[in-house]
Order: structure tokens, then sequence, then C-alpha cells
């Protein structure tokens, strides 16, 4: 499936997770290529918000959670689900963009200074300079740059969400998740908000969780379509789309059900 | 048989209205009586005057200055506990765990523990035991136990009224547990908290039988000068001059006057705290 | 050290603090123990109990019989409850189903401020308005009875009732009035036939918990409610509560003695009357949520 070519950011292998006893998650394996994004779809409770969210460890905030299985991160090559791995230095690499936007009561500046401030930045001019970084990265700049002690509730929903990818972006990750970031905007925040995804591939890699199919055909180069569970077909995007090999994968994207 | 129904309906309804403003109402009354009977005493030097001839004149200074004590003693031990208990209640600990039990046990009991028990507590452990007599500090930390439980299901409150995503958020950026409590959920449950501290003093202030027998005392001639002096208060005033003392007729209008003051006390903490509250919720863009 | 350690040491510490509740009620109860046992040893616990007579400064034949504490204290207690639970369940109905939004930004904070006046106001007023009032009313020698004590109890924990009922229907889903109403039904019909019955766990919670409160409260029973140590026959006459007893001798006993330890061994009934409604409320919680549906 996977061109040998291609460079590996992560990879998962017989990865399986359970909410309590329920097993969410079946025998994944799921390459991810690096500065690429990869998309993951398929119908509601399929598994692909979970999957996700074993990336930055995001289950260890709740009891009960087990995974099984590897995810490991190149090029050191280590097994990001390993109980010995303090999730903390996994949330420190990989960064998270949220369904709905999530700012803190905060101001726009104190909301993209919050990741380097947990990491000991105290300087002024190292946060001020990271600031703008983000903020321009996450093509927000030029409409906030005026007001960034202003509350970032301030801001509209668009706004505040691009406001979350330069918070994501501040700490310089070297990946990023996204869980449905675009469904609860309008469709021209959404389609800032897909431009700026494109746009980044030059620097992280990406891996988005997405309930719309058109959105996954237009920004990913990756496409792997999941139900109960399992990651039931993974190719180039163009191809699943196109010519997918299982019939299933073809129900879906013809829109027979989900 | 259409008409019955609607007749009954519209009785109904009133009896269930009427029911609201009797309760209502029974509230201006009190206040009433207070207002009327209390300002004819009220006035500066009532509160700024220690009492004369044996409690029959002068003002009521040093109870205002012991409650004032009391309460602020009461509140920075209490204030502190409780609002790590809620953090540990809401954000560490699993429901299942047999700490978490425990303390949620605990803490729910506390809560209907009579006030007058407490006062027992307070009288064997912090007069006796301690040795710290009556006093200041054994009132204080008497009345600490019995704010503990409201202040911690307050602070509850305010917690959980912080929306997970800023948590998920918080964590997401690498933040520890504790730095996202302190930089994320503290901040954004304050105001919350601050409501149910300043409830929790109004409450503190008009509490008499955890103090009877740990910190007050009718009639002092000395201000207290240590937190092992016993003190004067508000409420136990009022008690002390409707039972004690030979000369009711002058000591009536002095406990309306004191009464009438501590519900103005009290009532303007509380009315404060609903302020405040009715504010956030309007605010609230989360 | 790292942030990680550093997380786990904080972690620890709030847990340790956490304890302190745990603590309090545990030492509470031995206390309570410690100093209430002893009064067994010179009045058997059926003796203690149930007996009629309460004379524990009595220089030669002392008597440690807190039946009339223990009736005063249910008389008084049912008296505010009778009076308590149709005017606050009627008012919580009031505020969660009939009320516009506009009156209930009213009414609920006048409720709140209500509850933050002082028992020893209450006592106070109930002894220099309410009793003389019932004196002339009902004819009686002296005002200060059960029924003032009640009245006064009941007024006091109103603004306790109302708030948990009413947090109580609130919780009913709107779905289940919509049904009701798309039956046909009309609001009477609505709030008396579905969404009480569907409250009534939630309400009966509140009712207990108020008694609860209601059987602890110490200020106005000590005021209002006459301080005869007698098992009362009526709501008319006076009578001498559990609580008001405590406070009214604890100040003139003598530390250790027979009467002290009797004294703390009433705070033991009370706290094992707490700890039987804490128990009863989880109950009736733990029931209702396994047969809640939505």
């Amino acid at each position: 499936m996977v061109a040998n070519s291609e460079k590996l950011k992560a990879e998962t292998k017989g990865l399986s997770f359970y909410y309590g006893n329920v097993q969410a998650l079946k025998d994944i394996r799921l390459p991810l290529t690096e500065k690429e994004v990869t998309a993951l779809i398929g119908p509601s409770g399929c598994g692909k918000t979970t999957l996700l969210r074993c990336f930055n460890r995001m289950h260890d905030l709740y009891p009960h959670n087990k995974y099984e299985g590897e995810i490991t991160i190149f090029p050191d090559n280590i097994n990001i689900v390993d109980r010995g791995i303090d999730p903390l230095d996994i949330r420190m690499r990989i960064g998270m963009v949220f369904q709905k936007p999530n700012p803190f009561p905060k101001s726009i500046y104190e909301n993209i200074a919050f990741g380097l401030r947990v990491r000991g930045v105290r300087k002024k001019t190292i946060l001020d300079e990271q600031i703008e970084k983000s903020l321009t990265r996450a093509a927000l700049w030029e409409e906030t740059k005026d007001r960034l002690q202003e509350s970032a509730f301030n801001l509209s929903g668009g706004q505040q969400q691009r406001l979350c990818i330069a918070r994501a972006l501040a700490t310089g990750p070297e990946m990023l998740l996204f869980d449905e970031p675009t469904s609860a905007l309008d469709p021209i925040a959404t389609s800032k908000i897909e431009d700026l995804i494109v746009g980044l591939k030059e620097e992280v890699t990406m891996l988005i969780v997405t309930h719309n199919m058109q959105q996954a055909a237009r920004i990913s180069d990756w496409t792997g379509f999941m139900m109960l569970g399992e990651l039931i077909e993974f190719d180039k995007t163009d191809k699943i789309f196109t010519n997918p090999a299982k019939k299933l994968t073809e129900s879906y994207i013809t829109g027979r059900f989900g | 048989m259409v008409k019955a129904r609607a007749i009954k309906e519209i009785l109904l309804l009133n009896i269930l209205r009427l029911s609201a403003i009797a309760i209502m109402l029974s509230f201006f009354i009190i206040l009433y009586f207070l207002a009327v009977e209390g300002l004819k005493v009220l006035s500066i030097s009532f509160l700024i005057e220690r009492p004369r001839a044996g409690m029959t004149e002068g003002g009521i200074m040093p109870a205002l200055l012991g409650t004032f004590y009391l309460t602020l003693g009461a509140i920075i031990v209490a204030f502190p506990l409780a609002v790590f208990t809620a953090i540990y209640m809401t954000e560490y600990a699993y429901t299942q765990s047999k700490t978490m039990q425990a303390v949620r046990i605990a803490v729910n009991t506390l809560a209907g523990v009579p006030s007058v028990v407490y006062g027992l507590f307070g009288f064997a452990v912090f007069v006796k035991v301690f040795g710290f007599g009556v006093s200041i500090l054994a009132g204080s930390l008497t009345i600490a136990i019995l704010l503990l439980p409201i202040l911690i299901r307050a602070t509850q409150e305010a917690l959980f009224a912080v929306p997970n995503s800023f948590r998920e958020a918080s964590f997401a950026v690498g933040a520890t547990k504790w730095q996202t409590i302190r930089m994320v959920v503290l901040p954004a449950s304050a105001p919350g908290i601050l409501t149910g501290v300043i409830l929790s003093i109004s409450r503190a202030a008009g509490e008499t039988a955890p103090i009877m027998f740990t910190a007050v005392t009718f009639f002092t001639i000395a201000l207290p000068d240590s937190i092992f002096s016993e003190v004067m208060a508000l409420p136990y005033h009022i008690y002390g001059l409707m039972t004690e003392g030979a000369v009711p007729e002058k000591q009536v209008p002095i406990a309306y006057g004191t009464a009438l003051v501590l519900v103005l006390l009290v009532l303007s903490l509380s009315l404060t705290a609903i302020i405040i509250r009715i504010r956030l919720r309007k605010q609230k863009k989360w | 050290m790292t942030r990680a350690t550093k997380d786990k040491i904080i972690e620890w510490g709030i847990t340790l603090i956490a304890l302190t509740s745990v603590i309090s009620f545990l030492g509470i109860a031995v206390v309570l123990f410690a100093q209430g046992l002893p009064a067994f040893n010179f009045v058997g616990l059926w003796d203690f109990l149930t007996g009629r007579g309460w004379h524990p400064t009595h220089v030669y034949e002392p008597e440690f019989g807190i039946l009339p504490l223990i009736m005063g204290t249910l008389w008084v207690a049912a008296g505010a409850l009778i009076i308590t639970v149709p005017f606050g369940v009627g008012a919580a109905i009031y505020i969660s189903e009939v009320a516009r939004p506009a009156v209930k930004d009213v009414i609920k904070p006048i409720i709140e401020l209500l509850n933050s006046v002082p028992s020893v106001v209450m006592g106070f007023i109930g002894l220099l308005i309410l009793a003389p009032a019932v004196m002339n009313l009902f004819n009686l020698p002296v005002g200060l009875t059960i029924f003032t004590a009640s009245v006064m109890l009941a007024l006091l924990y109103m603004p306790y009732v109302v708030s948990i009922a009413e947090d109580a229907l609130n919780a009913i889903p709107m779905s289940l009035r919509e049904a009701s109403y798309a039956v046909g039904a009309n609001k009477m019909e609505t709030i008396t036939k579905v969404v009480l019955p569907a409250a009534f766990p939630g309400v009966s919670t509140a009712v207990i918990l108020g008694g609860g409160q209601m059987i602890g409260e110490t200020m106005i029973v000590l005021m209002v409610a006459g301080g005869a140590a007698m098992v009362p026959t009526s709501f008319f006459e006076p009578a001498r509560p559990m609580t008001a007893t405590i406070a009214a001798e604890m100040g003139e006993t003598v530390v250790g003695g027979d009467h002290y330890h009797a004294l703390f061994a009433i705070g033991i009934v009370l706290f094992v009357i707490t700890l039987i409604l804490f128990i009863l409320v989880n109950l009736i919680e733990k029931k209702f949520r396994r047969e809640k549906l939505w």
C-alpha cells in the first residue's frame, strides 16, 4: 500500500484500544507519511476520533482506558503508547486542534503564550516573537496584531479555531492532530482552515479526522476509511475516492450509508 | 367537564403562586419588624461604642469586632482546605477510588451534622484537649470545620462549571495536571469560588451554637488582644440580651439593633454573592 | 526535578489535604463516643433512650432519661415539616413549572436571601413577635410552644427545601412534559400526573434533608420551644429538644461529670440520626438512579 520511498513520521502496528471492557479499536495498522496530510473518514462511532486521541495519549486523562500494540514515531523509533512513556513528553511533540474551537478564557496573547509558559519560557522577547510567528502561520496576525490583549472570546468562530491552530503551532510540534476542526464552522471559515492546513504541509505531519468526505478529498494525501473500530482500507486519497479496493469503502464514499 | 378542568387548573396554579408569595411575604415581615424596631437604636455610636451599665446602654462594637475576628479566622483556615479538597474531588480522584469514596462520604455527612455537635467537638478538642481555652482560636477552628462541607461543595460546583474542553486544550499543548489546574481551571472558576466564599462568610457570621461554648462570652470589658482571648459576638449577643441580664425593657431594643446589624451584614454579603453569580451567568461565553 | 515528578508530589499533597474532611468526620465521631459513652456507666442505654425523667442536676437522685428530649425534637421537626412541605414544594413547582422567567429571576434571589437570615435572628423574632401572637391567638398561658418553634423552623428551612425540590423538578426532561401536553393534558394535569411523580424521589430527598436540618437546628428551639423536659402531647405545649438541651446546659456543667457525659451522649444520638438520614438519602438516590430511564 505504501511506497517504500516515502518517509514515515509515525506508524501504528497492531493498535487496539479499550474503554473499560469495550474494545473501540481493533488491530489498527496505519502509516503516517512525513509532512503530508492523512485523513480518517468513516461513519459516526467508527473509532476515528478514538484513534486520533491515541496519538497524544488524550485517553490517559480518563480512567480505565487501555492501549495495546504500538504507535511508533520516527526518527527516534519510540512507542508512544508504551506505559513507560510519559504522555507529557508526547504532548510536547504532538499538538492537537479540537472539534469545537476551545480557546482559554484569556487574552489572544495569553492563549498562544500558554504552551510556551508551561514549558518554562518566561522571557517576553521570546514570547512576543513566537506569538507573532505562530499567528502569522495561522493566517491570523493581520486580524489580531492590534488587539492581542483582547479576550479570545471576542473573535469569531473561524478566528477562534485559527487561534487554536496558532496555539498548537507555537510550541513547534512535529505533528498536528485535527479532530473534525471545521464541523462547527461556516463554509467560508472552513475553506480558510483548509487552506491553512494545506499550507502547513511544508512543516508538519498532520492527521485529520473528518466527517466531510469532500474535505478529505480536497486536503489530504492519504485517506483511511474506518468502520466499527477497524481500519477497512488505507491508500492514496485519489485512489480511495476514485477506485477503492473494498466494497464497503465504495458504499460509504458513494453515500449509501453513514 | 371542560370548564371544570379549566377551573381546577386555575385554582391549582394560584395555590402554587400563593405559596411562593407567602414565603416571600414572611421574609419581608421579618425584615419589617427588624427595621422598625432596630432603626430606633441604630446609629454610628451604636456601632462604635462599647456596652455600658451592665449591657443596658451603649453600643455593640466589641461584638462586631468579635464576629469579624471569628469569621476571618474561620475563613482563613477553611478556605485553603476546602479549595484543595474540591480540587482533589473534581480534578484528581477517580470516582471508584477508596480515598475518593471516603472523602465524599465524610463531606456529605459533615454537611448534615448539627451545628451544636460541632460546638461539642470544638469544646472537647480545641478548648480542652488542645488547651486553647474559650477563645477566638477555638471558635474559629470550630466554625472552620462547619464551613468545610459548604465551601467544598461551592468550589466543586465552580470547578464543574469549567468545560472539559479547556482542560483538554491545556493538556494537548503539554501542560501538566497542576499547570492545567493553576493556569486554566482555577482562573476560569475564580468568580464561582468567590461566590461560595462570600456565602460562607455570611453563614459563619450568623452561627451561634458552635461558638457558644468555644469562643464567646456575653460580656467582657476587654477587647480581644490575642487569638486566645474570649470575645463577644453579634449572634450570641442577641441571645444573651434575651436570656441574661435583669432589665429586659432596656435590653430588648439593643437586641433589635444588634439583630438588624447582623441581618444587614449577612444579607448584603449574600446579595453580593447573588449579584456576582447573575453577572457571571450573563457574561459566560462557554 | 522533572515536571512529571513535581506534578506527582503536588498530587500527593492535595490528596493529603483532602483527607482533612475524613479526619474531621472521624474526629467528631471519636470525640462524641469518647466523651459520651461514659454516660452509660451510670445510666443504661435503654433507660437513657426511654426514660421519661430528665433531671441531670438533681442533687440526690439525678435522672438521665432523654425520651422527652427526643420526642421534643421529633414533634418540633414534624410540625415544621407539615408546614414546609406544602409551601416549599408548592413554591418549587411554581418557580420551576409556572412562573415566567422574569418572575423567576425576582423570586429565586429573594428566597435565597431568606436562607441567609441567621437562626438566632429567627429565634429572636419568634420570641418577640410570634410567641405573643400565638399566646393571644390560641389563648395559651405562654406563647413558647412546639407550634411556635415549628413555624420559625419552617421559615428558616423553607429556602433550603425549595431549592433542592426545584433542582429535582428541573432534572425532569422537557420531553416528558411535551409528551403530556401532546396527549391533551393541561398544565395542572402535567404537573400532578407527570412531573411530580417523576420528581418524587428528588422531592422526597429534599424533604428528608430538610427534616435532618430541622432536627439539628439549635437556636430557634432553644429560644422559643419553651424548654420543658416533658413528653409532649400536643403542638401547643412547650418542649425541650435535644439540641436545645445541649446548648442550654453545656455552659453550666462540670467538665467530666455525669451531666457532661450525658450531654455528649445526646450528641451521639444526634450524630447517629444524621448518619441514618444520610444513608436513607443515599438509598433513595441509588434506587432512583437504577430506575431512571432518561
